[in-house]
């Protein structure tokens, strides 16, 4: 290079200090770390599910309610898109958390075997409809001559499954729904808590409505202004703050669906995938 | 706090993607030529109030090597210096961005390349 030129900064917020530079090597901690751990008030899966299979538990029917609660929705999606009506879906949904999550001990082999929680819970579904699809089948056999027609329509013993849809992707895409919503209530509780609740705001912004709602995201300078911060580098840092906390909750709820040994990398990249396709 | 799940240089792609609206990661806007000027200050400031304001310690830690890398980086590809820091202070700043064996080593070799500029300006 022949030339290099000093560039002339005109705008002070270019300007530097001697701390930025300052002894980055003996940077001491004069910040307190914030490594508060509230306790959440969402439980996570395993503690409903071990608390829903002891049966000394005083409340375990709660516990029992809130999981069939958290997991309704993926099961009826995953119903629905393998090609039944919607009646019968919810029919079908209903009968799978009466028969098997509750019925069959599920949970209670979920707890002793603690394998992938979303794999045990998608090969139970699959199984039971499967089991359903025989069943109403064998009912309606097929006279030897001639086809037996369905004067009220196909729906009402609906397709075999993976006929009309995609179900596993449709469980897997209700399943992150509910995953991303429910770390973003335990976020706020502890943003909020903590006395960051700037930090919440901030985060529901730029990101959560965003990526929810598919709203554009406030700029920086109307956040900084709106909430009286010193300009866009402190939002920026706001926000990722805040955006550790999402990866630190995600990470734990993530993790507590799988095995010990399993990476909860591969299950996010596994649902990620889900999303993508 | 860190965490084991939590990249070194995860904070630098959340802050460059957010700051300059791109999915391009930070190790790749910090060491192309194509990044402009403006954007490599606007990041140089991002990185100086992390630098200072750094939630944890690994933070400030990574703030300071990034900002020192804005400036690197506006150097060598730009031939500009974005910077009133002394020229012996940002040496020392470029070179200990070289040594450092945790660094990417793209983000090295232009530390490498603007402590080799620097002589211009003594």
């Amino acid at each position: 290079m022949t030339q290099t030129n000093r560039n002339n900064e005109t705008d002070e917020s270019w300007r530097l200090d001697d701390q930025a530079l300052d002894g980055w090597r003996e940077i001491t901690d004069s910040h307190a770390e914030q490594t508060v751990v509230k306790p959440s008030a969402t439980s996570t899966s395993w503690t409903l599910i071990t608390d829903a299979v002891n049966e000394g538990s005083s409340t375990r029917t709660k516990s029992k309610d809130a999981l069939v609660k958290r997991y309704w929705q993926a099961v009826y999606a995953y119903v629905r898109a393998s090609g039944r009506s919607a009646i019968l879906s919810e029919d079908l949904t209903q009968g799978f958390f009466c028969d098997v999550f509750l019925g069959r001990e599920l949970l209670a082999r979920a707890e002793s075997a603690r394998g992938r929680f979303r794999s045990l819970l998608l090969s139970s579904v699959r199984n039971y409809l499967a089991d359903d699809f025989r069943m109403r089948t064998a009912k309606c056999r097929t006279p030897e001559h001639g086809k037996l027609m369905n004067i009220d329509g196909d729906e009402q013993f609906g397709s075999s499954p993976d006929e009309s849809g995609d179900p596993e992707a449709a469980f897997n895409m209700v399943w992150v729904d509910e995953l991303i919503k429910r770390t973003a209530r335990q976020v706020e509780q502890d943003l909020v808590e903590s006395g960051q609740s700037i930090h919440w705001k901030i985060l529901q912004d730029r990101v959560l409505s965003p990526c929810l709602n598919g709203r554009t995201p406030t700029p920086h300078e109307d956040l900084a202004e709106q909430w009286g911060l010193k300009g866009v580098p402190q939002v920026s840092n706001m926000l990722v703050t805040a955006k550790r906390r999402f990866a630190r909750r995600l990470l734990e709820n993530v993790r507590e669906t799988l095995p010990k040994n399993y990476a909860p990398s591969n299950e996010l990249d596994e649902l990620y995938q889900a999303l993508g396709n | 706090m860190e965490t084991n799940d939590e990249p070194m240089f995860m904070i630098a792609d959340w802050l460059v993607k957010d700051t300059l609206g791109t999915t391009t990661d930070a190790k790749t806007v910090l060491t192309s030529k194509t990044t402009s000027l403006v954007d490599l200050k606007r990041l140089k400031t991002i990185f100086k109030h992390l630098r200072i304001e750094g939630e944890t310690t690994a933070d400030r830690r990574l703030g300071a090597r990034l900002y020192a890398t804005t400036i690197a980086s506006g150097l060598v590809f730009h031939e500009q210096l974005i910077s009133d820091q002394s020229i012996p202070r940002l040496i020392q700043a470029f070179s200990d961005l070289e040594q450092d064996g945790n660094l990417p080593q793209d983000i090295r070799n232009v530390a490498r390349q603007a402590t080799e500029l620097m002589p211009g300006f003594a």
